[in-house]
């Protein structure tokens, strides 16, 4: 831009234009964001209720606690289950799904908005359905091909609860996920599969050949975004056991909940949620290392 | 004739395929179809046959899940915060973006990464003293409250997503705009956001959905019956009639219906925004 034609009052008024355009977005940004953000470690430091106008400061207690809590550590371990069985479950499901409706057939455009469906609806509610549903239909069920767990009703069982949970997530969004590697596998081309068929290849060695080396990238972004949304999953966990029976189903985000609002326990259950931002930002980190090495690689 | 053998078990092999998926797709969709057979059962049809067809026309259910939820109401208020909140973030996100995409300078790339660290901060981390701010704001049980927080949180992502469309906007339409004489306003308004209006749709659809179905934040704020939102007048109605499934059905069968067809008249839409945010996420 040559920007010596303007003048200097002109070259001020566009600069002011500028920041006005960006102004709303930054003040709602750094308010509602940042600051409680910056005031999250800081409560995380006292011993404050969440209500009340008093508090004392008391240095990194609430950290001491953290570490030898066992509720954290109970969450800690249904969070790990949940989030890991829902990662490579999903991530599964979705690839199968996807593969199969890459194939050209009449109703396949149909089947794929039929399993994209419930990805859209609220959680809460699915989890309302699905809790109908293990404690009646499925009872049933579980009796008649003589499965205990699901013929106890799956939720109630301590061992088993978080994988019921596990699983109606999966239910829920696995479509989201196939819609992503349906759009990978555009970037398939279709040419190097006819040829590996010419040459004698069958169907699943081109996948193993073919078709899943170049899906590589949209696994590792589905393999990610998986992982993080059902770590912050809160809503069907909340309907389908709000945390029970015992404390198998108390995840990190419930517990936060639990924490601050149920027991009054504001500072701390702030201080998990501080725990649970620093792994966030480890895994953005792990995230931008693998970008940027793949995007090193295309260039 | 080999060829012509190779044909038909390819067909065949297709077809065989359809089936199968056809067949889990029928398995797939038993929990949609029993919240909406069971809406239409007496209790007493529920208890001997759940997921059988109904017997008649039953219409009682989502007469009385209508009135004892208010949907009425409880629909307005949902639109009025998802509308609200998602007209202003994406308008603010777009405008953002084209200063952070088009006038590059440092102060304005470290912006950038500061709305996009964002996207790591889980609402749980800030749920208590943000409650508090709301409060101290005198924003707590009112929607604009609730709109507010939604804009800020959501800011992000739709920036994010925004920055990396107006980046793709070539340099010469805006240059040739300034030479015209336009005012940055002008070249935002009659250059820029036309162009990008395809992801500005998109994101618009997402995150209205987004905030339709969110949950714990208006439960939290809202305590009045008047303003409350889908999700919370579920909670609510499962709380009170949780045990006459019937009934409860026949709510969430409101409570999904509005969903389910802004996604089949504008699925291509929602679709392209999944790639987008896959693809930069």
């Amino acid at each position: 831009m040559d920007l010596s034609k303007l003048k200097r009052k002109d070259v001020i008024k566009k600069e002011i234009s500028y920041i006005s355009l960006y102004l709303p977005a930054l003040i709602l940004f750094l308010i509602f964001v940042i600051w409680p953000l910056i005031q999250a470690v800081w409560v995380s430091l006292t011993d404050w209720d969440g209500i009340s106008n008093e508090y004392n400061f008391q240095g990194l207690t609430n950290y001491f606690t953290f570490f030898e809590d066992t509720y954290v550590l109970h969450s800690t371990i249904a969070t790990f289950k949940y989030t890991i069985t829902v990662t490579i479950v999903q991530n599964l499901v979705a690839l199968v799904l996807a593969l199969a409706l890459n194939n050209q057939f009449r109703s396949r455009d149909l089947l794929r908005t039929v399993f994209f469906l419930p990805s859209l609806l609220s959680p809460l509610v699915v989890g309302y359905i699905w809790s109908f549903l293990f404690c009646d239909p499925l009872m049933k069920f579980g009796k008649m091909i003589h499965w205990d767990v699901l013929g106890n009703n799956i939720l109630g069982n301590p061992d088993w609860a978080i994988f019921a949970a596990a699983f109606v997530t999966v239910w829920r969004s696995a479509g989201w996920t196939m819609m992503i590697y349906l759009a990978g596998l555009q970037n398939v081309p279709q040419e190097l599969r006819e040829a590996a068929a010419i040459d004698g290849a069958g169907t699943w060695r081109q996948l193993k050949s073919i078709v899943l080396p170049l899906l590589a990238p949209t696994f590792t972004i589905n393999f990610i975004l998986v992982f993080e949304r059902s770590l912050k999953d809160f809503d069907s966990i909340f309907a389908l056991t709000n945390g029970g029976p015992g404390d198998s189903t108390l995840t990190l985000a419930l517990n936060i909940y639990r924490e601050s609002f149920f027991y009054s326990r504001g500072s701390y259950g702030t201080t998990i949620g501080v725990a649970l931002f620093v792994v966030m930002v480890v895994l953005t980190l792990i995230q931008l290392k693998f970008f940027t090495k793949g995007e090193e690689k295309i260039e | 004739m080999s060829n012509f053998h190779s044909i038909c078990v390819r067909r065949w092999k297709i077809w065989l395929l359809a089936v199968i998926m056809i067949a889990i797709a029928v398995v797939f969709c038993i929990p949609l179809y029993s919240v909406i057979v069971i809406s239409f059962k007496t209790s007493r049809e529920l208890i001997y046959t759940p997921l059988a067809l109904p017997e008649s026309f039953y219409l009682e259910n989502f007469f009385s899940a209508w009135e004892k939820l208010n949907l009425g109401t409880v629909y307005k208020n949902s639109i009025i915060v998802s509308m609200g909140a998602v007209v202003f973030r994406v308008l603010f996100a777009a405008m953002a973006s084209f200063t952070l995409a088009k006038h590059k300078n440092k102060f304005n790339r470290f912006l950038y990464l500061l709305f996009l660290s964002g996207m790591m901060i889980p609402i749980y981390t800030v749920l208590v003293p943000l409650l508090r701010l709301i409060k101290d704001l005198g924003l707590i049980n009112s929607h604009f409250g609730l709109i507010v927080v939604y804009i800020a949180m959501g800011m992000p992502f739709a920036i994010f997503m925004l920055t990396g469309f107006v980046k793709s906007i070539p340099n010469e339409l805006i240059e040739a705009g300034i030479i015209d004489g336009c005012s940055v306003y002008r070249i935002f308004w009659v250059i820029v956001f036309p162009l990008i209006k395809p992801a500005v749709t998109t994101l618009f659809i997402l995150d209205f959905l987004g905030v339709w179905n969110d949950f714990l934040l208006p439960m939290l704020t809202l305590s009045s019956n008047a303003l409350k939102t889908v999700p919370v007048a579920m909670y609510n109605f499962y709380g009170e009639y949780g045990s006459r499934w019937e009934m409860t059905f026949a709510g969430y069968s409101l409570a999904i219906i509005p969903v389910l067809i802004i996604c089949l008249l504008l699925q291509k839409n929602i679709v392209n925004g999944i790639m987008v945010g896959a693809v930069k996420g």
